[in-house]
């Protein structure tokens, strides 16, 4: 199984990469939106995507992403990963995404793993998952 | 406007209708007036027209006090004057209706009071007493020749002037409390998005050490009772967005995020450390 991971808190993506890992799933890592389509083919092909919705002022969204792989007819499953508050515009936003579930930092360790390995739970479905 | 501002304003539309009223008079009882009447007359202009000049700078507008002063200062030469011109017309008319510019300027005064009950309430007695005072003296001979209903004429007059008078200090006190909530409600969005910008901005460290947590579960029985201390601090600081989270509704959004959001994301990406692009 290979998991794309876009946050732009570098600790939080490799903590995750390493406990994903463990679970036998490759993991690719950006910290941006350009990064990540640096990662071209092989992000397209991976199983699932974890977005961050708010990568940082200035910066493409993780919506932005979201559209960016949707474009790029990706099939994987898509959970975005937010700690802002559902009254956020861009969470909002997020959360009328058919595509996508809405996940809140911070997760339970074992409940978020569960979520991306995609266990215990159905496909995407535009779901609010909260701690 | 505060309290001060409204103060100002009303001492500068005591000061013109001090200069037009008086101007006007001049012209309009000419006819009976004498130099008496004339040199109060003068005095009367002289005043508004220095109170103007008192209220053109920016420290007059800082307190209340100053405008209330002269705006009771400008109403002195105009009693005396209301008084002349009564006693002038009693003298010349072989009818008149008595205590007209102190009707006129009692309901005027009421309009145009500042804020506080006795700047206001004190002007209006100030005419209703004197028209009172110059009722019990006047001659038996021009009381005859004087239309009928006095004194009660001014005295309803001066009560009509302090219920116009009670409204306009009503609309003060209102204006006041809606200013007082405006601020209030201003101050809570404020912290209400500061608070929001930090609880999120909290959640990715916390989600971090929670997947540390994560990791060091391996079934050592000392590094167990570290990860559930530290499980029992997780769960504490979560709890914090439960605290927090009311205070959502007072935020009101600007598009993509709030202007306080911004500037602490700004702070945050100055402090962050330098993007990698990693395969594990």
């Amino acid at each position: 199984m290979t998991a794309a991971l876009l946050d732009d808190d570098t600790d939080l993506l490799e903590i995750l990469a390493e406990l994903l890992q463990e679970r036998d799933c490759r993991c690719l890592l950006a910290r941006s939106l350009d990064e990540l389509k640096a990662f071209g083919p092989e992000v397209l092909a991976a199983d699932v995507a974890v977005l961050d919705i708010n990568l940082g002022a200035g910066q493409p969204s993780g919506i932005d992403a979201y559209d960016w792989l949707l474009s790029q007819n990706f099939t994987g499953r898509l959970l975005f990963l937010t700690g802002h508050a559902h009254a956020h515009p861009l969470v909002a936003r997020a959360e009328r995404l058919n595509r996508a579930t809405v996940l809140d930092k911070p997760l339970d360790g074992g409940v978020l793993l569960d979520r991306i390995m995609g266990l215990g739970v159905g496909s995407t479905d535009g779901s609010h998952v909260a701690p | 406007m505060d309290d001060a501002a409204e103060a100002h304003r009303a001492a500068v539309v005591a000061a013109v209708l001090g200069v037009v009223g008086t101007g006007i008079s001049v012209f309009g009882f000419w006819s009976i007036s004498g130099p008496q009447l004339r040199a109060v007359q003068a005095v009367g202009i002289l005043t508004s027209s220095g109170a103007l000049w008192a209220l053109r700078g920016r420290w007059a507008r800082r307190s209340q006090a100053r405008p209330n002063v002269l705006f009771l200062l400008v109403l002195l030469p105009t009693v005396v004057m209301a008084w002349m011109v009564d006693e002038a017309r009693a003298t010349h008319s072989a009818y008149w209706v008595p205590y007209e510019p102190n009707k006129l300027s009692v309901l005027t005064l009421a309009i145009i009071a500042p804020p506080g009950w006795p700047i206001g309430m004190l002007a209006i007695l100030l005419f209703v007493g004197s028209a009172l005072l110059h009722h019990l003296m006047l001659a038996a001979t021009l009381r005859a020749r004087m239309s009928a209903g006095e004194p009660f004429g001014i005295i309803a007059y001066g009560v009509f002037a302090l219920v116009v008078l009670g409204f306009k200090q009503r609309g003060y006190a209102l204006r006041g409390e809606l200013e007082h909530e405006r601020a209030e409600k201003v101050a809570l969005e404020r912290v209400a998005r500061v608070s929001m910008a930090l609880r999120d901005l909290a959640n990715t460290p916390i989600q971090t050490l929670e997947l540390v947590r994560q990791r060091l579960l391996t079934g050592d029985p000392q590094l167990t009772l570290q990860t559930e201390r530290m499980g029992r601090a997780l769960e504490r600081l979560r709890r914090l967005n439960d605290i927090l989270a009311p205070y959502q509704s007072a935020v009101v959004w600007d598009g993509e995020g709030t202007t306080v959001e911004r500037e602490i994301l700004s702070a945050k990406a100055r402090v962050s450390a330098p993007s990698s692009r990693r395969q594990f």
